[in-house]
């Protein structure tokens, strides 16, 4: 029982509490946005497993990062009627 | 050495378990996601660190890559977090019922769609 194991086990909590959220969410943009958080726990997951088992996963790390924010993007192009980073385009 | 990594990436595990807590008991989307914002920058960018010092020390090289990927989330978190946050007050998604004013609908009224 290293430190490793036990903030594996804390990350596991906390991406069950993330995924509580996705499921609990009233609305869409909870979703959204607890999807987003569960994303970031998955790199955070990845690049813990892979110091502990002396592995080399932060290739899968990099682009998890990158389609999880390509997903968010198109979440919030989506649900808000409209490209979500010019403000002055309705 | 290698345990300070570790007890680093504890740490961060342990700041990342506080930004989900806040996000199942905050009453509001627009509050859940001051702890979403936790989770993506100060919690990834801790345990990235962690994570590259250990990996630096196992290989007996300097890892960038990990370094590359916790950066990649810092950075694009605040963005993702700005963008969830206008489609949801775009959609029409109320306020927590405590809540004391709306200055963006207010612009809007004033400025006629200028302010997203």
């Amino acid at each position: 029982m290293t430190f490793l194991d036990l903030a594996l086990a804390v990350l596991g909590l906390s991406l069950a509490l993330a995924l509580a959220r996705v499921i609990l969410g009233p609305t869409a943009p909870d979703r959204a946005m607890a999807l987003e958080a569960a994303g970031v726990h998955l790199v955070a997951i990845m690049g813990v497993w892979s110091v502990r088992a002396r592995g080399d996963f932060f290739d899968a790390m990099l682009v998890l990062a990158a389609v999880s924010f390509v997903g968010t993007l198109a979440l919030a192009n989506y649900l808000g009627k409209g490209w979500p980073i010019d403000g002055d385009r309705r | 050495m290698e345990t300070a990594a570790e007890l680093l990436i504890l740490i961060a595990a342990l700041w990342m378990l506080l930004g989900s807590i806040g996000l199942i008991r905050f009453p509001d989307v627009y509050n859940r996601l001051h702890a979403s914002g936790i989770v993506g920058t100060v919690a990834i960018l801790l345990l990235g660190l962690g994570v590259t010092w250990l990996a630096s020390l196992q290989h007996g090289v300097v890892m960038i890559r990990p370094l590359a990927a916790v950066a990649l989330i810092f950075f694009i978190s605040p963005v993702s977090t700005h963008m969830i946050a206008q489609a949801a007050h775009r959609s029409g998604v109320a306020l927590a019922a405590g809540s004391v004013r709306d200055d963006l609908a207010e612009a809007n009224q004033e400025g006629k769609g200028r302010a997203g």
